[in-house]
């Protein structure tokens, strides 16, 4: 079946089996910054902003994302391929290692600072809860957010 | 991985459309709501998905009597939210759902699928505590009966939709609390308990004293009931009840826990969720 | 210390961060498919143990998309081991590519390859095999019964130490008479640990793809820890020249060891010989969990002796390691156990090693970060404090007066090795007394240990653990580095070392940018390619830093003293007389030239050359790192469960080539570490079918689970490291179990002995107090 998806705000026609769950639908054309950790709703590593709300797109069907706004980790960066504060901060703390849950984990800090401007380090942790990291134990990455929001609240985000 | 015995995907309008689609109750065809479940255990032999986005209110909102209607397609994390529902019996609803499973999973998950899935679950023992009601649609009549009919009597494996949760308004004098022990912040429930206490004039007027992932999906304690309704919610009676309750409530034996200790945390469970209820009371 | 240096010693981004953060297309599964790519589909035994008396495929064989079925009738049948070790390897030649036996659930039986995974599964469900089911062997005391059925009795097994034992190996060694020792001794204790079947659980699963390039070689990209034996042994196994093979390792979701094994590759390698197509094989979640590798449940018995004053007299370690159905590891994880373990008290004239390592139809146990120490330490750091508390001694004063020192050494460094006699070396760093003083510091030692502090039904303890792991496989591993100078006066570095998100990309071009004299974007990092890269025997043995470090050191002074040359024809003045620093060569009278204009002249101007240097480095040393770890610990006396609520790892790594990556490491394995000592157990029903398959049922921490984890990186010095470096990539993981383990006994006066400490084993422990 044909599927119309906005994916970072362009739009994206697919054709898809009914069946086909958003992140095999995503990584299927060219969105690989999505990964498949589990696909089954455990890990997070799939994780996209679906109108603006972090989900694990493994739980959900590509046709079930039809007329929403799909976000992936190449919606977030800002103009001229400057990086979103989040992206930089990441860095700059050491939050990245091996990489792979970093995509979705970025992702769904930009839900949470969205909704939450200055969460402390448990309101974090908790909105992160489903973003499993192996490699990190989330010290750096719940630093590197923390810096990301102080910057955001300062006006250092460009969306 | 995607369920490729999947052919169809149906998007009704209306609630009469998609109740056209599952009346004969095919096995092969099944409503789609989150889509948190179907992604991942859609058995083999089903075909066809009806998406009920469009067809099922995803709205929270208090009514003037006090109570407060969910619509079944609201998600988890809508339920989370939303400012009618935080203090709704002394705060048991955020306390509860801040737990269930992570905000990925409440972000798309919603209500109407979960209870109708009717397995394992934090959400079902608190709102079976606050006498929660369902309405559910069949062939154009709806009918309202409680949560606890619902799935007492097996509603949920019947072709139905269900539409809205309702819960009941309360007294002014009424608290709950909500307690789950897991292995990690982010995993199924090894067991859970949810208690309401109700104050009227006379003291106790109403207890609801519920247990969860016994591994059953949600039990209550009558005899405990009993006994705070009797006794009221003094340390000394609120040890006597979560005894009784640990005696009471049957439980099992799996491989992350054993019916004994399942049984001893039966105990401990209630007798926190009253302590608190009883502290939400006094303020 | 580490203020002497540039670039060396600072928190630079690592050199891959742009494309990690941009969810760039750089992990294996990423990368466009070829239009031909055949999928594989494995079909796994769902008995523990059994013969395969038939297999028909010939209805698989016709469906849709079906190119080529494999079962053990048309693949080779060689034994080999999957180890990624170097060779000959030390670990049994026990396993074949598709056998014709069956001796795990998740064991090979047959596989597909197909246009399509789904219609390589489809196929998988049509293939028809008949078993003979035996009895299966589910614990290791079953293994080792009188009359056990005997889970390697093929004729052409190599290696085994004991195959109708079900004993894959045995190793002893022995310093002194442990015997007198004991009976020498004011004080003895006993103590005997088991720990449980954990998984690595990397984020991203095992993969492989293959195809043959446009001069018919085969291309291999992998998800591997160790790109050079997979060249080796795919090139061994179905009998493919090693020049005929490139092995690339592209960015990888985590290691941890699982991927330290040549695991999958033969699949789509041997698809792509045989149909001349690109395939590829990567397994889902459940095959991760089930059919990869696993740490080794082991075992432990401790037995310590010390005089009254403190000082240890006897030190005896008895192992019975479990490897599951296959070898691989198996005997130099046994090794580890006591090689990493023994030698931190090195007081004791009286040691003695001894363990077996025994098969069951289990899943296979592999390299899993830690290598045997993780579990040894349980034993041995809690049998400490139990000694301690016996001898009426604090136990951080009795570590104090027992740890080895600089200058000294253990009979157990020449006695054990890494599946051989092992290699004497004396310590030449170690500020394991100063983690020690400032871990307790941080952690209010002496204010909090015993205070038992309650909130409500919560007790408080606080517990130390101290360890110390190896840098490297002396005489055995070896890493080479190549460097060339560009025209601009930037390099680029080519290292066989792998980078498996640990960062030795980044720390490997500080090293050189540092001995160079330029920023780190100067220096352009390839690694991990065999047609590109010089040899590396890959991550494994916490090696990275200090072996592949100390070639790239090596490369750069070559490198170095060749700009120098040629800077002096430059500036006519004698080499020795230039200094360069900040990408500028200076001579005593002001004159300089940049190291582009260096640069330029070598490639273009006058006897032009390339500058560049290869160098390699087998250490004869495997200089320690140290830790002191220091936990504190909340247990809820009324349901048993034990949350960490601080946890202090203070660690000697030699000089941090880039702090906040010694960090990471650090964090992550103590996150790991505490994972496997609280939550993390794979269950297996009595027919030895696994239980935790997925991510839902087999816990590994979340943010919500774990303190903020503390790391103090303590000055010290390495004389025989690059730049002062030792390790620090495994040490980390073996702390968790014991400080929370000697934690829980502060709090609670109960002394754990199996992990997890789950809250229901903790329960009933207290109950019996």
């Amino acid at each position: 079946m044909r599927v119309g998806l906005t994916v970072n705000g362009k739009s994206e026609p697919l054709e898809i089996e009914p069946g086909d769950t958003l992140l095999e639908a995503l990584r299927a054309n060219g969105h690989t910054s999505v990964k498949n950790g589990c696909a089954n709703g455990d890990c997070g590593a799939c994780a996209v902003l679906l109108d603006g709300r972090a989900v694990a797109s493994c739980l959900v069907f590509a046709a079930q994302a039809e007329g929403s706004d799909i976000t992936t980790i190449d919606g977030l960066a800002g103009k001229d391929s400057a990086y979103h504060p989040l992206q930089q901060t990441m860095l700059d703390a050491g939050g990245v290692q091996c990489g792979f849950c970093i995509p979705a984990m970025i992702l769904t800090a930009a839900d949470l600072l969205a909704r939450n401007p200055e969460p402390t380090r448990d309101e974090i942790g908790s909105y992160l809860s489903g973003n499993l990291c192996r490699c990190t134990g989330y010290v750096k990455q719940i630093d590197a957010i923390e810096m990301a929001a102080a910057i955001m609240r300062e006006g250092g985000a460009d969306g | 991985m995607s369920r490729p015995g999947i052919t169809e995907y149906l998007r009704p309008e209306s609630l009469g459309e998609a109740w056209r689609s599952i009346a004969d109750g095919a096995p092969t065809v099944r409503l789609l709501s989150g889509g948190s479940d179907l992604t991942i255990s859609a058995p083999p032999e089903v075909t066809t998905l009806v998406d009920l986005r469009s067809a099922l209110d995803s709205t929270v909102s208090a009514k003037e009597d006090g109570s407060i209607r969910i619509g079944a397609g609201a998600t988890l994390t809508a339920i989370l939210e939303h400012q009618s529902l935080v203090d709704h019996a002394g705060g048991v609803i955020p306390e509860m759902m801040v737990q269930v499973g992570s905000p990925l999973l409440r972000n798309s998950a919603t209500i109407g699928g979960h209870l109708a899935r009717g397995r394992l679950s934090d959400v079902v023992p608190v709102l079976i505590a606050l006498d929660a009601e369902v309405r559910i649609h069949r062939d154009g009549v709806l009918t309202a009966l409680s949560l606890s009919r619902y799935l007492s009597e097996g509603h949920n494996t019947r072709p139905h939709i269900l539409t809205e949760v309702l819960l009941p308004a309360l007294p002014a004098s009424s608290a709950a609390a909500f307690h789950r022990h897991a292995r990690t912040a982010f995993d199924f429930p090894i067991l859970n308990a949810c208690c309401r206490v109700d104050l009227g004039p006379e003291g106790v007027d109403k207890v609801r004293i519920v247990c969860g992932a016994t591994p059953h999906l949600a039990l209550r304690a009558a005899r405990a009931e009993a006994s705070v309704m009797s006794d009221g919610l003094t340390p000394s009676a609120i040890e006597t009840a979560s005894r009784l309750a640990g005696e009471e409530v049957p439980t099992g034996t799996g491989w992350v826990a054993s019916a004994e200790y399942r049984s001893h945390l039966v105990e401990v469970l209630v007798a926190r969720c009253l302590t608190t209820a009883t502290e939400r009371l006094s303020r | 210390m580490a203020d002497k240096y540039e670039v060396v010693g600072t928190s630079v981004h690592r050199v891959d961060g742009r494309g990690l953060v941009t969810g760039r297309p750089v992990f294996a599964d990423d990368f466009p498919k070829p239009v031909d790519l055949l999928h594989i589909a494995l079909l796994t035994s769902p008995h523990a143990h059994a013969r395969i008396k038939a297999i028909d495929t010939t209805r698989a064989e016709s469906m849709p998309g079906v190119a080529l079925i494999l079962d053990h009738r048309n693949t080779p049948e060689k034994r080999y081991t999957t180890a990624g070790q170097g060779y000959p390897e030390p670990s049994p030649y026990d396993a074949r590519m598709f056998d014709t036996k069956v001796r795990w659930v998740g064991d090979r039986v047959a596989a597909v390859a197909a246009d399509s995974l789904l219609e390589a599964q489809r196929a998988v469900e049509a293939i028809e095999v008949e078993y003979e089911v035996l009895e299966p062997v589910l614990t290791i005391d079953q293994a080792i019964a009188e009359g056990a059925p005997v889970i390697h009795d093929e004729d052409d097994a190599l290696d085994v130490w004991d195959a109708p034992r079900n004993l894959a190996a045995h190793v002893v060694a022995v310093a002194g008479d442990v015997e007198q020792g004991f009976a020498e001794s004011d004080a003895v204790v006993v103590v005997t640990t088991e720990t449980q079947y954990g998984q690595h659980a990397p984020l991203e699963p095992h993969i492989a793809a293959t195809h043959l390039d446009e001069n018919g070689r085969l291309v291999i990209l992998t998800s591997t820890q160790v790109p050079f034996h997979v060249r080796r042994i795919i090139g061994m196994l179905l009998d493919v020249p090693i020049h005929r093979i490139r092995v690339i390792k592209p960015r990888i979701g985590g290691g941890f060891g699982v991927k330290q094994e040549v695991l999958i590759e033969d699949l789509p390698a041997w698809v792509t010989l045989q149909t001349g197509r690109p395939a590829q094989m990567l397994y889902n979640r459940e095959q991760e969990f089930v059919s990869s590798r696993t740490r080794h449940p082991m075992r432990v018995r401790v037995k310590l002796g010390a005089k009254a004053d403190g000082r240890l007299h006897a030190l005896q370690m008895d192992v019975l390691s479990n490897t599951g159905a296959y070898g691989a590891h198996s005997l130099t994880v046994l090794s580890n156990a006591g090689s990493k373990t023994l030698p931190l008290y090195n007081k004791a004239p009286h040691v003695r090693f001894s363990g077996d390592v025994v098969y069951t139809n289990l899943p296979v146990a592999g390299a899993y970060r830690g290598y045997g120490a993780t579990q040894g330490y349980f034993a041995l750091e809690t049998a400490v404090d139990r000694l301690a508390a016996d001898l009426g001694i604090d136990p951080l004063e009795w570590r104090m007066r027992n740890h080895i020192r600089e200058g000294e050494t253990s009979p157990i460094f020449a006695a054990l090795g890494e599946g051989r006699e092992g290699v004497e070396q004396t310590i030449t760093s170690c500020a394991l007394d100063e983690c020690i003083r400032q871990g307790a510091e941080r952690i209010g030692w002496t204010e909090r240990r015993g205070k038992r502090e309650r909130h409500g039904s919560w007790v408080h303890g606080v517990g130390m653990s101290t360890h110390m792991q190896g840098s490297g496989i002396p005489l055995i591993d070896m890493g080479a580095a190549s460097i060339k100078m560009n025209d601009d006066g930037s390099f680029n570095l080519a290292v066989g070392a792998t980078d498996l998100g640990t960062g030795s990309d980044t720390i490997l071009g500080q090293i050189a940018a540092e001995v160079l004299a330029v920023p780190l974007d100067k220096i352009v990092v390839i690694s991990s390619d065999t047609d590109l890269t010089p040899f590396d025997v890959g991550a494994y043995a916490s090696s990275t830093t200090y072996v592949s470090g100390t070639a790239v050191a090596r490369a750069a002074e070559d490198v170095r003293a060749q700009i120098l040359e040629v800077a002096g024809d430059m500036l006519d003045v004698e080499p020795g007389s230039l200094t360069l620093e900040d990408e500028r060569v200076t001579a005593a009278d002001g004159t300089s030239a940049t190291l582009a204009e260096v640069g330029i002249r070598t490639l273009y101007g006058t006897e032009q050359r390339q500058i560049a240097a290869i160098h390699s480095f087998t250490p004869e040393l495997s200089p320690p790192p140290f830790l002191a770890a220091f936990c504190e610990v909340a247990v809820d006396e009324d349901t048993g469960r034990v949350v960490v609520l601080r946890f202090v790892a203070a660690v000697d790594c030699g000089t941090p080539i880039n702090p906040k990556l010694v960090e990471g490491q650090v964090e992550g394995a103590v996150a790991n570490g505490i994972g496997y000592a609280l939550f993390e157990e794979m269950v297996f029903d009595a027919r030895g079918r696994p239980k935790t398959t997925d991510y839902a049922r087999y816990k590994i921490p979340g943010p919500e689970d774990l303190p903020r984890i503390e790391t103090i990186l303590v000055d010290s010095f390495e004389p025989t490291g690059p730049m002062g470096a030792k390790s620090v990539a495994e040490i980390g993981i073996n702390a968790p179990i014991p400080a929370i383990a000697n934690a829980i006994h502060d709090a609670t006066g109960i002394w754990l002995t199996e992990t997890p400490f789950t809250a229901e084993r903790v329960w009933h422990a207290l109950r019996s107090r």
